[in-house]
């Protein structure tokens, strides 16, 4: 036996086990889907029926503090604030934290809505970074207050307005989403539903490039422009609003964006807000949660709610969409190396024996799958190990059944939300539907690839733009109080009833 | 002839309300969000306007506040429309200098009659 | 040179394979298609239909007296288009009180939708039982209590959840017994809901929630105190005192001490006072001096003075804030603890700017 001999073998072997993962892969977002699905027809059976005008009127629906952090957001703070205000909601407020911005972002605040200095004792109910300047608010009922702050990061700032927040739940969203007008009475049903189990909901994040918005509000959706943020709309359809109501399904819902989630006050408060330190905060907050949940025997859910949504921009440039992707894959190593006690362990339920495994498998290790597999085969057909007919059903099952998944995603979509009217909207779709896995998939393989090799290294590579200030805070005052913390309507939380 | 600005974007109550209106023989310029209804209040300088206070582009309590502050049209009379009864709201609602509020579900008769109201008290 | 253990894929399977793929790829494409093309002809078609008929329902909605020829017209039109504009008719009963929503109910009778509803609420279809649930809640009439009554029992966790929006809507005194046994049993219908129609329903609603006051599930004895709150009844406040007084579960306490400061009554304000008591749990602390603003009993400014100045933020801060509450002895209170220093100032400060917010605009009024 040669030693070509050996090196063919290890090549096909290799090939037939990147072929196996492949169908595995598949097969897991299949079932995904599936469940989604499921989830989708109860959502949608509902939907005439959700009683939104009376959750508007009903005294006991629970008040919302909406956290923005904005960091140099002049260009476009008062329009998303406005857009915030004028969400539907019967006891809501909104908390914009100015997380040291250098250009005029406070300045175009202060000169809209007259802010003036406000005295205001702000708890140390979560740690933060960078100490509060000045805390100002509109003269008249608007319910808005707008906290200046030390630079100290996105996640101190969202921390920052936690503590600032008086309402019993806290929406943390990005400064730029656009929210559909009933997104939060959306997102706070569940906690009225299950109110003693549900602690934290996420709402459904789409692509809005090139759609009309019309201040702060989409009123009408387009396919954008350029191929790339196309290929992302049907990538945000498939893996964030079918796969993650997949997750909810089996309680094992383990991200809920940054863009737009809310979260039970106190329970923030008890698990110490988002971490001031990690880069896919956002994973590590409900991840932590799903934990200390376990750890105190405390039984609860995370749901996603796939209607109404909020809208972002997606990047349009490989640059930006590279190091977007190179953060997203780091920050989930550190995620999944932080909690990694609760990896296939069954004492945390689904998070532990499916989800987090899932996640592990084919979202971190695949782009070192995807691109090895790549390459084995190419070397396969280089060396004649493989023949044309091996490397037929590896496109088969690797490619063909993606795209699939991504023409099931559109199906899904097509029959149950139908956001997208247009014919060319809907070819572009199809079209996209296969480039997104011939072509798009590999180039974020690379780009993850790199931000796994950075989590490899550690450091702080690509976070280093934010200047780091010392702690200034203490640990959270007042201890654990049985099933509920220090909010202002502490009642509305009742501890689990098991 | 008296003019009316009704703005609200639920066409429903925006179609009672305009043809109840002009019914009673007023003339009636219709919008369909805050903004626009504004644009169209500074343009038009109607007797008065009836809005809705949750309107997207901008909200009927903005609106009523715009027009008190600018000295052209501060007099115009303000009739907000709510759907919440919370007091919170009415109390805001004269903040900004509305004149009178109606509550949704609302009656067509009693909106009418409101107006009348009003714009008598106005124009006293 | 094709190394022994090479993949030997069956040619013929493969190609199988491919077709089938390349079939499913084409079915799920033409399914988006067919999707799209069934979604616009409906929707446009639906359109259409409504646009016919819809100026007739406004007309009717809007007009001074029951115009006769504008009912006929309706009640005349077909079946069609009148399956396309129920949903806008039933909508519109949401949104006008008083001869308008008569005249929509009237319509709705003599189409027969209410009689449909009745039967409909007896279905298979969860769907249908769900709408002919709220047509009933929104029309009301005999005999539709009963019929929502028996759907608070339903297997369909929707159905059951529009069943108590119905009958909150309808406010009838006759369901606020079927209402609080939701609260009792397992799985109980949501609460939040249930809180908003037996608030609906009011004082007939309190002999059945006084009737579980003693249950020993804890949290159904929290529903009940908050429930009896939000109905008002001031009668009731002896019984929210001795569960803030004894009960042995915290929630129960504190939803208590809330219902309390939601009704009103001056009897137990000596009773929420003791419940600010350092010793007491951290969440009816905050929840009882939240009450002391709610009572506005001059006799509490001095304890909430004393709180102002506590360790814990949210005592401090909801105690400056139910001062501020509390006209005119509150404020001078934290007018004087704002001129002082340390935290109990700076809280007392916050509190005199916040109310200050209020009452300024209160007098803006031109």
């Amino acid at each position: 036996m040669t030693a070509l001999d050996v090196i063919s073998t290890v090549i096909v072997v290799a090939n037939w086990f990147v072929l196996a993962y492949f169908l595995l892969l598949n097969t897991s977002y299949l079932g995904l889907i599936l469940l989604a699905v499921r989830e989708f027809r109860r959502h949608l059976r509902r939907r005439p029926y959700a009683g939104f005008d009376e959750a508007y009127t009903n005294p006991l629906t629970l008040g919302v503090s909406v956290v923005m952090p904005a960091h140099n957001e002049e260009a476009t703070i008062v329009e998303s604030v406005n857009a915030m205000l004028a969400l539907r909601h019967p006891l809501f407020e909104v908390v914009v934290v100015d997380d040291g911005s250098t250009d005029g972002t406070f300045e175009v605040l202060r000169a809209h809505f007259g802010l003036v200095e406000v005295p205001r004792v702000v708890p140390d109910d979560v740690p933060t970074r960078g100490a509060i300047t000045a805390v100002h608010a509109p003269p008249a009922a608007v319910p808005l207050v707008v906290v200046r702050k030390e630079n100290g990061g996105k996640a101190s700032a969202n921390n920052t307005g936690i503590n600032v927040a008086v309402q019993p739940l806290v929406c943390m969203v990005d400064a730029d989403s656009l929210l559909d007008p009933d997104a939060l009475l959306a997102v706070a049903r569940p906690f009225g539903d299950d109110p003693e189990h549900v602690v934290a909901t996420g709402g459904v994040v789409r692509a809005v490039n090139d759609s009309t918005v019309v201040a702060g509000r989409v009123t009408e959706l387009r396919m954008p422009r350029t191929w790339l943020a196309r290929t992302q709309v049907v990538e945000y359809l498939r893996a964030f609003l079918l796969g993650r109501s997949g997750w909810s399904a089996l309680n094992a819902l383990v991200v809920v964006s940054g863009a737009f989630g809310l979260f039970r006050r106190d329970v923030l408060v008890e698990t110490g807000g988002l971490d001031v330190d990690t880069i896919g905060e956002d994973a590590e907050l409900v991840v932590r949660l799903h934990r200390w949940l376990r750890d105190h025997r405390r039984h609860a859910r995370v749901v996603f709610v796939p209607e109404p949504v909020a809208w972002t921009e997606v990047p349009e440039s490989l640059r930006v969409l590279g190091r977007q992707r190179r953060r997203w894959s780091r920050g989930l190593a550190e995620v999944l190396w932080k909690h990694r006690r609760m990896i296939g362990n069954p004492a945390y339920g689904a998070v532990g024996t499916l989800a987090l495994p899932f996640y592990v498998l084919f979202e971190l290790l695949a782009p070192v799958v995807e691109l090895f597999g790549l390459v084995a085969l190419v070397v396969g057909l280089l060396l004649g190990a493989v023949d044309w007919a091996f490397a037929v059903l590896f496109f088969l099952v690797a490619l063909g059944y993606g795209v699939a998944l991504s023409l099931v995603a559109l199906v899904v979509e097509e029959y149950s939300f139908h956001r997208y009217r247009g014919w060319r909207d809907l070819a572009v779709a199809l079209v996209v539907a296969v480039v997104e896995n011939i072509g798009y998939r590999q180039l974020t393989a690379v780009w993850r690839l790199r931000g796994l090799v950075d989590a490899l290294r550690g450091g702080k590579a690509e976070w280093g733009r934010m200047t780091r200030v010392g702690f200034a805070s203490a640990e959270p005052a007042g201890g654990p109080v049985p099933g509920s913390g220090p909010v202002t309507h502490p009642g509305e939380v009742v501890p689990d009833v098991r | 002839m008296t003019t009316v600005l009704v703005a609200d974007d639920d066409a429903d109550v925006r179609d009672v309300v305009v043809f109840k209106l002009e019914q009673s023989g007023y003339d009636v310029l219709v919008a369909e969000d805050g903004a626009t209804a504004l644009a169209m209040a500074r343009d038009a300088m109607p007797d008065i306007a009836v809005l809705d206070v949750m309107m997207p582009r901008m909200t009927g309590l903005d609106v009523c506040r715009e027009l008190r502050a600018a000295e052209a049209t501060a007099a115009i009379p303000v009739i907000l429309l709510t759907a919440r009864a919370q007091e919170s709201d009415v109390e805001g609602g004269f903040d900004w200098g509305a004149d009178d509020y109606l509550t949704k579900p609302f009656s067509p008769r009693e909106l009418v009659s409101r107006v009348r109201a009003v714009l008598a008290r106005s124009r006293r | 040179m094709i190394s022994p253990v090479s993949p030997s894929v069956d040619r013929d399977l493969l190609i199988v394979a491919a077709v089938c793929l390349a079939v499913v790829l084409v079915a799920l494409a033409l399914a988006v298609l067919v999707g799209r093309w069934w979604l616009r002809v409906t929707d446009a078609r639906r359109a259409r239909l409504v646009a016919s008929a819809r100026p007739w329902l406004v007309q009717l909605v809007a007009g001074d007296d029951e115009d006769p020829v504008v009912v006929e017209r309706l009640v005349a039109v077909d079946p069609r288009t009148w399956r396309a504009l129920e949903p806008v008719t039933v909508a519109m009963l949401g949104k006008v009180r008083g001869e308008a929503r008569t005249a929509v109910v009237g319509l709705l009778e003599r189409r027969g939708s209410v009689e449909r509803a009745m039967r409909g609420v007896h279905r298979r279809s969860a769907v249908v039982r769900a709408r002919s649930a709220h047509l009933l809640g929104a029309v009301g009439g005999p005999g539709t209590t009963a019929q929502l009554v028996r759907l608070l029992g339903d297997r369909d966790l929707e159905v059951r959840a529009v069943a108590v929006r119905a009958l909150g809507r309808l406010a009838d005194p006759m369901s606020a017994t079927a209402l609080v046994h939701g609260l009792l049993r397992t799985p109980p219908l949501p609460h939040h809901l249930v809180m908003a129609a037996l608030r609906q329903i009011g004082p007939a609603a309190v002999p059945p929630l006084l009737a579980a006051v003693d249950r020993a599930d804890d949290l159904v004895r929290a529903q009940v105190a908050e429930a009896l709150g939000l109905v008002g009844a001031v009668a009731t406040a002896p019984v929210l005192v001795v569960m803030l007084r004894i009960d042995h579960s915290t929630e129960v306490r504190l939803r208590a001490a809330r219902a309390l400061g939601r009704i009103g009554a001056p009897v137990s304000v000596d009773d929420v006072i003791a419940a600010t008591s350092a010793r007491e749990p951290l969440a009816l602390r905050v929840t009882a001096a939240e009450a002391l603003g709610a009572l506005g009993a001059r006799r509490a400014v001095p304890v909430l003075a004393d709180l102002v100045g506590d360790p814990v933020h949210w005592v401090a801060h909801t105690a400056a804030a139910s001062l501020a509450a509390i006209r005119p002895d509150g404020v001078a209170a934290l007018t004087r603890l704002a001129g002082r220093s340390g935290s109990a100032a700076r809280h007392a400060q916050e509190a005199l700017v916040a109310a200050n917010a209020k009452r300024l605009l209160a007098t803006v009024r031109p």
